[in-house]
């Protein structure tokens, strides 16, 4: 009975794994590059590359907003910290304040800013780590809940594919840290061991909160019951009541006049003080007119239970009276239940938002091994058909998962990397840029799934690992091609937010080419046994190689 | 902080590693005695607890907890590619790593 509940679970980890696993990958992948999606985006717009941060960024910022907008109803001034080097400032005009505030707000206009002169910068249009990051979830040119719901369902199959796959696979625990590479079959199920139990809290922890974050379109009626039949009314509705709370404070205060007598750079020294980390935006509604208010934000949350701010900032603001400096007392913390609190620790899990950059760096690694894990499950799929039928040629079936394994896997390793290179070969101002980076990907991409399938299954392997690998080898030069922040400078700058993007992309090419030559090798004494029975047969067992 | 416990996460897993058949044939080329594979797995849960403190001391609760999980992989991590590609380095390298933990909490 044991061995039968074993095997059961052994089939149902082979087919929803195999069913969903090349939707899963691209998730994994995409959503591994996620964790720096500022880093990646900071990367594709050189042109802020000359910005460095500056103690005086927050004085430069505000007065930039005095000069482009003394009559704007509110400033905001995002300040350089440790993912990002610029000083970005936005207001937003009275009169579009009136207009958004039926629809909760309209975007304003903005401007970059050299963070330690001032000056203006202009980057290119690009569609930046965003895109790759959106993918995740959303995929692309698809309905936005159709998507949603159909990474839902993969996630829903991961959790699945977990769990059976640590009933399947459980003699792991025996030989904890064991890899044996170029062992064929072998080496590829203890890839996909170690892969998936090194990081297994990691797999379980993103799996199941990506399932609550996408859990309200497999459940479409759930928000209904909560929200009731229109949920957008509801929100309206709890924001006007907030705003007549904002407009009441706003009419008090007033009555102490205009002006500030306390400087800003002060409050944001107390704000320091009290969080032990760097403010990372000021808003000041009204600046310069009586009830003016100043709200500082720091740059991340010390506790997974609360809510980022917007933009993935930390949630605990300050507020004080602009005129006085008298700080304001905050609101009313929600109650919240356990399960709540649950929630919002899983959320902000998922999407790492009050991690440091060494902490995303964990994070990366873990979303790395889940990407293998996944990688290395598929093409032991094949693998193990193929050293079954020993030599034999497979089935439809079999020789098409063969084939679109290269697509899915390699391909798209290939298209992330055009996608990067069409970045900088691009003309820096086409029109819709961003629109054309990703047209760039999705074109590779859809080569790479046709290319196996007139190839000998090795050979598209081979080609498909060595273009990845050398176009991702070539970043940093490709890099030095194009602008002036390549490793050359950045390194002995100690820039390391652009020059760690030309490291990895280049460790990531020098895996990839390495995984190329294993199979080139397999190639050599294996291709006279294989061409016998059928010169187009697909030698699968030759892929049987350490990734 | 987080290196003192990345350094004693990598010293339970050796520790660990030790007490199992197979690994410590790896490293010594001999089976573990009975009474080293005792010590060697109370050792390593001991370390285990212990590499928690750093991590939460420094970060908080929550946040601790989840920077500990993350360098329990990267840990292990290091400590599987020692073992495909240069098992007997394995002591040697613990040595190292062994003075890492006190000059890493001081500093």
């Amino acid at each position: 009975m044991k061995a039968n509940f074993r095997q059961s679970m052994s089939w149902l980890h082979t087919w929803a794994g195999l069913l969903l696993g090349w939707l899963l990958f691209a998730v994994f992948l995409t959503g591994t590059i996620a964790y720096f999606r500022q880093e990646v985006t900071l990367w594709m717009q050189p042109e802020l590359h000359g910005s460095v941060p500056s103690p005086r960024a927050a004085e430069l910022g505000l007065a930039k907003l005095a000069e482009v907008a003394p009559d704007a109803s509110s400033w905001t001034v995002n300040l350089p910290a440790d993912r990002n080097e610029t000083l970005r400032v936005s207001w937003r005009e009275a009169a579009s304040a009136e207009r958004d505030a039926g629809r909760g707000g309209g975007r304003g206009e903005g401007l970059i800013l050299d963070a330690s002169t001032g000056e203006v910068l202009k980057p290119r249009a690009t569609a930046g780590g965003n895109f790759l990051y959106r993918f995740h979830f959303e995929l692309h040119a698809m309905p936005r809940a159709w998507a949603r719901t159909l990474v839902g369902i993969a996630t829903l199959v991961m959790f699945i594919a977990i769990i059976s796959g640590i009933i399947t696979h459980r003699r792991f625990f025996m030989d904890f840290f064991t890899f044996r590479p170029s062992k064929g079959q072998r080496s590829w199920l203890d890839a996909h061991n170690v892969t998936a139990v090194l990081a297994l809290p990691f797999h379980m922890m993103i799996t199941y909160s990506g399932l609550l974050l996408v859990a309200a379109n497999l459940l479409p009626w759930s928000s209904q019951v909560i929200f009731g039949d229109n949920p957008r009314a509801a929100m309206a509705a709890g924001r006007a009541a907030e705003q007549k709370e904002a407009e009441a404070l706003k009419a008090e205060l007033a009555k102490l006049g205009g002006g500030t007598s306390v400087p800003i750079p002060q409050l944001m020294a107390e704000a320091e003080r009290e969080w032990g980390q760097p403010v990372s935006r000021i808003t000041v509604s009204e600046p310069g007119k009586p009830g003016s208010i100043v709200e500082l934000l720091p740059t991340r949350n010390d506790s997974l239970i609360l809510e980022s701010g917007s933009g993935g900032l930390g949630g605990v603001k300050l507020a004080f009276v602009a005129k006085t400096g008298e700080r304001l007392s905050p609101p009313e913390p929600r109650a919240r239940s356990f399960v709540g609190g649950l929630q919002a620790s899983l959320g902000s899990l998922h999407r790492a938002r009050f991690a440091s950059v060494r902490l995303r760096w964990v994070f990366f690694l873990a979303g790395v091994c889940g990407t293998l894990m996944i990688a290395t499950g598929l093409v032991l799929w094949s693998v193990k058909r193929a050293e079954k039928r020993k030599g034999a040629r497979g089935t439809f079936g079999h020789r098409l998962v063969d084939h679109l394994n290269v697509g899915a896997v390699a391909g798209l390793c290939v298209a992330v990397a055009a996608y990067f290179w069409a970045n900088r070969l691009l003309p820096v101002d086409l029109a819709s840029r961003g629109d054309r980076e990703i047209q760039v990907f999705f074109a590779v991409w859809a080569l790479t799934c046709l290319h196996p399938l007139a190839r000998p299954l090795r050979s598209a392997w081979l080609e498909q690992l060595g273009a990845a690998g050398l176009l991702f080898v070539a970043i940093p030069v490709l890099n030095a091609l194009t602008t002036d922040s390549h490793l050359g400078v950045t390194i002995p700058a100690g820039k390391w937010l652009i020059a760690g993007f030309d490291i990895v992309a280049f460790v990531t090419g020098l895996a990839m080419l390495h995984a190329a030559r294993k199979v080139w090798r397999r190639r050599q004494p294996a291709a006279p046994v294989a061409s016998r029975p059928s010169p187009s047969a697909p030698p699968a067992a030759a892929v049987a190689v350490e990734s | 902080m987080a290196l003192t416990t990345l350094a004693l996460a990598f010293l339970s897993f050796v520790a660990f590693a030790t007490g199992m058949n197979r690994h410590h044939e790896q490293m010594r080329k001999t089976r573990p005695s009975p009474r080293v594979r005792q010590v060697s797995r109370a050792l390593a849960w001991g370390l285990l607890v212990l590499s928690l403190i750093p991590c939460v001391t420094a970060y908080g609760a929550s946040i601790g907890l989840t920077w500990w999980t993350g360098l329990l992989t990267a840990a292990a991590v290091s400590v599987v590619l020692l073992f495909t590609y240069r098992p007997t380095a394995i002591p040697a390298v613990s040595a190292v790593v062994a003075v890492l933990v006190p000059v890493s909490a001081l500093l």
